[in-house]
């Protein structure tokens, strides 16, 4: 069997990642494709039990490196149990966040260093390489206003100061541009449907050059 | 840091924690504060034993909760008392993680990397070594559930483990079958404090 396509949205809070991966896996599905979409920390039962440690407003004393690690313990477990079987059964897997939020966050973000926080992902990634990356680029002040607009309750990670925000997104423009053949930065200010569409024309043209490389 | 770091490491049933408590006494004579800790903390191990039931773990999504809980450990706990001065018995440290959750010479390299990055280097590690047979028995005298290591079969495969790995790791062997008493009076002669 082909191995399916893996699609990886990434950005800051109030991006609009978790609505984006849905509708997108709506649109997929409505073509006929087989689709799984899933969500970092979390994704599995131990992952997801996980993601209630490290967003618990009462663990706001947790380590920057305790955190890396929780985060990567969430991604092994995600991996092996949902993302690798799901591609090798053919399947196109959308998921909310992956190893370039650790790499955004922990290493740009509470600046334990890029290549640490790579090379300590190293073996969670177990050589699931994203075919596509689609960052939804806001700056931070507008989506933390989303967030907040929306009444949603604001967990540990909603809180931080507006400059860690700043070295997030900075660092994921940094990925953008440094893995540039994997990555796309759509403009996430605009309205969901219009990032919808930005996204739509992205992951068809993918699929298209996909089915291209195929037939050679 | 002024503090001293003992690991007692080894196989279940070998009585690590009485001789953890034994020795705290001790160093209390020598007016010597210590702490005992444990790896894993008593709280991720009630979390293993209760996911391990429901479904199972990744050996590798343990061995990053293992890092992730001695992390913090040490940074809370273990490094704050080495710098007042205070001694620090530790039972297991990331040897443990090799011998459970690693399972091959380069997952040995990898989880040893990860937990050198934070883990202070122990003064003193005691390996309780013991036969599979007679760990079994002073298992089942606990009257505790069985965790899951604890067969006959596992035991042994974990002690060859033990073996080779410290075959790199300085340590003093602890013959485990002797009498509490006597494994107590090796263990101090060993830390050269009288």
């Amino acid at each position: 069997m082909k191995r399916g396509l893996f699609i990886v949205f990434e950005g800051t809070e109030g991006a609009g990642k978790s609505v984006q991966a849905e509708l997108l896996g709506n649109r997929l599905r409505e073509t006929g494709k087989k689709v799984v979409v899933t969500r970092e920390p979390g994704g599995t039962r131990i992952g997801e039990q996980i993601r209630a440690i490290t967003h618990d407003t009462k663990n706001v004393d947790l380590d920057p490196i305790a955190e890396a690690y929780l985060m990567a313990a969430s991604r092994a477990q995600h991996v092996r149990e949902i993302i690798a079987p799901a591609l090798a059964d053919g399947n196109i897997v959308i998921t909310d966040r992956f190893v370039d939020s650790s790499i955004a966050y922990q290493g740009y973000g509470r600046n334990l260093g890029v290549t640490q926080i790579a090379e300590l992902n190293e073996l969670a990634v177990n050589g699931a390489k994203p075919d596509l990356v689609i960052l939804l680029d806001v700056p931070p002040s507008v989506g933390l206003a989303r967030l907040e607009k929306e009444g949603k309750q604001k967990d540990r990670l909603d809180t931080q100061q507006r400059d860690f925000y700043d070295r997030v997104r900075q660092g994921y423009l940094a990925l953008a541009k440094n893995n540039s053949s994997r990555y796309v930065v759509v403009d996430a200010t605009k309205s969901a449907e219009e990032v919808a569409s930005s996204v739509w024309r992205v992951v068809r043209d993918a699929l298209a050059r996909r089915n291209e490389e195929s037939k050679k | 840091m002024k503090g001293k770091l003992i690991v007692f490491e080894g196989v279940s049933g070998t009585g690590k924690e009485t001789q953890a408590k034994l020795l705290q006494k001790f160093l209390a004579t020598q007016k010597i504060k210590s702490n005992i800790v444990f790896h894993p903390s008593p709280e991720l191990k009630e979390i293993f034993s209760a996911w391990r039931k429901e479904r199972s773990i990744d050996a590798l999504t343990e061995t990053y909760l293992l890092l992730a809980d001695r992390s913090s450990r040490v940074r809370q706990q273990i490094r704050p008392a080495l710098e007042k001065g205070e001694w620090v018995i530790s039972l297991r440290n990331y040897v443990s993680a090799l011998v459970y959750q690693g399972k091959t010479e380069k997952d040995w390299t990898w989880i040893t990397n990860e937990f050198l990055r934070f883990e202070p280097k122990p003064d003193y590690l005691f390996y309780f070594d013991i036969t599979p047979g007679d760990a079994m028995k002073r298992i089942l005298l606990r009257g505790e559930p069985l965790g899951k290591f604890e067969t006959p079969t596992l035991l042994n495969e974990k002690r060859k483990n033990y073996k080779k790995i410290l075959q790199a790791i300085p340590h003093i062997t602890v013959d485990a079958s002797q009498s509490i008493e006597r494994i107590h009076r090796g263990i101090i002669s060993n830390l050269h404090i009288v």
